[in-house]
């Protein structure tokens, strides 16, 4: 729930200026996942993917990114697999203490 | 005339298409798989006792890919297939590098599409075997997204004096156990 109050303040931040902003990787960066995210994975990854599509990077191969937006396709990509992963796929990741439990 | 260079083209144009490797003397059998025998391929000639089958598949052995053939001999093409498939048959085939050549190698030349670990993009479909393993052990594991079997991989890029290390998901494309794979996504 955190999680998705988090992206939806810096979605609304963005609108106050000239319209929604992709949210700063440094916030993204500092996002942890947390098993209660599974609830809402959907709506989860809508909003990470959202980001993706509002630097108007979402789909593409890494290799055609520059460095800046290859970084934060990635952070933000591994963030949706981990979901996608780590969701449907109990214990995968209880080998991490800071990753989906 | 003209039908005789039409000819002698296709000749030198399936010539130059075959793939070659050397093939080992390395039994591949007894050996610890990391991945055990996946994306099999497969030809089948008349042979003086009936069908010749030759079988290649591909095992990763500490996290590497390799090649296998098996050639197996047989009254019919299962029979001979068959045959092919056990273990014991499977020799390590070695990518050719001309200059290691030895009096001894025996070099392998096929028809059969050669399979390597390669640069992909979304979208593209392959060979399992076609992307490497994670690096990570746990990350190796298979796991279910939208009732589908995928999996990690990691492939380094050099560009210039850089080294990228991307990652991706590479998911099957049916149910069928030699099906091919679909990139899914690469980051």
């Amino acid at each position: 729930m955190k999680f998705i109050l988090a992206l939806v303040v810096v979605g609304l931040v963005g609108c106050a200026n000239i319209g929604p902003a992709p949210m700063p990787i440094e916030q993204l960066e500092a996002i942890k996942l947390r098993d209660t995210d599974c609830k809402s994975i959907d709506a989860n990854v809508d909003l990470l993917e959202q980001q993706l599509r509002l630097k108007g990077i979402l789909g593409k191969n890494p290799e055609d990114l520059s460095q800046e937006d290859r970084r934060y396709n990635s952070t933000v990509r591994i963030m949706i697999w981990s979901l996608r992963i780590g969701c449907n796929n109990p214990n995968r990741y209880s080998y991490l203490d800071w990753y989906i439990r | 005339m003209k039908q005789v260079i039409a000819i002698g083209c296709c000749l030198v144009a399936t010539t130059a298409l075959a793939d070659c490797f050397t093939r080992s003397n390395i039994k591949f059998s007894g050996m610890e798989l990391t991945r055990g025998p996946r994306d099999f391929q497969r030809m089948v000639v008349p042979s003086p006792k009936g069908s010749k089958c030759i079988l290649r598949y591909r095992v990763n052995i500490k996290n590497s890919w390799q090649t296998v053939e098996g050639i197996g001999y047989g009254k019919t093409e299962a029979e001979a297939c068959t045959q092919a498939e056990e273990p014991g048959q499977g020799t390590i085939l070695e990518e050719m590098e001309p200059r290691k050549i030895r009096a001894e190698t025996n070099m392998v030349c096929s028809d059969i599409p050669e399979i390597r670990v390669h640069s992909v993009r979304i979208g593209d479909v392959i060979w399992e075997s076609e992307t490497d393993l994670h690096t990570h052990p746990q990350e190796q594991k298979y796991f279910t997204y939208k009732r589908t079997q995928c999996r990690m991989f990691v492939e380094r890029d050099a560009k210039n004096v850089n080294l990228f290390t991307y990652q991706g998901i590479i998911c099957r494309v049916d149910d069928k156990p030699n099906s091919k794979w679909l990139v899914v996504d690469k980051y």
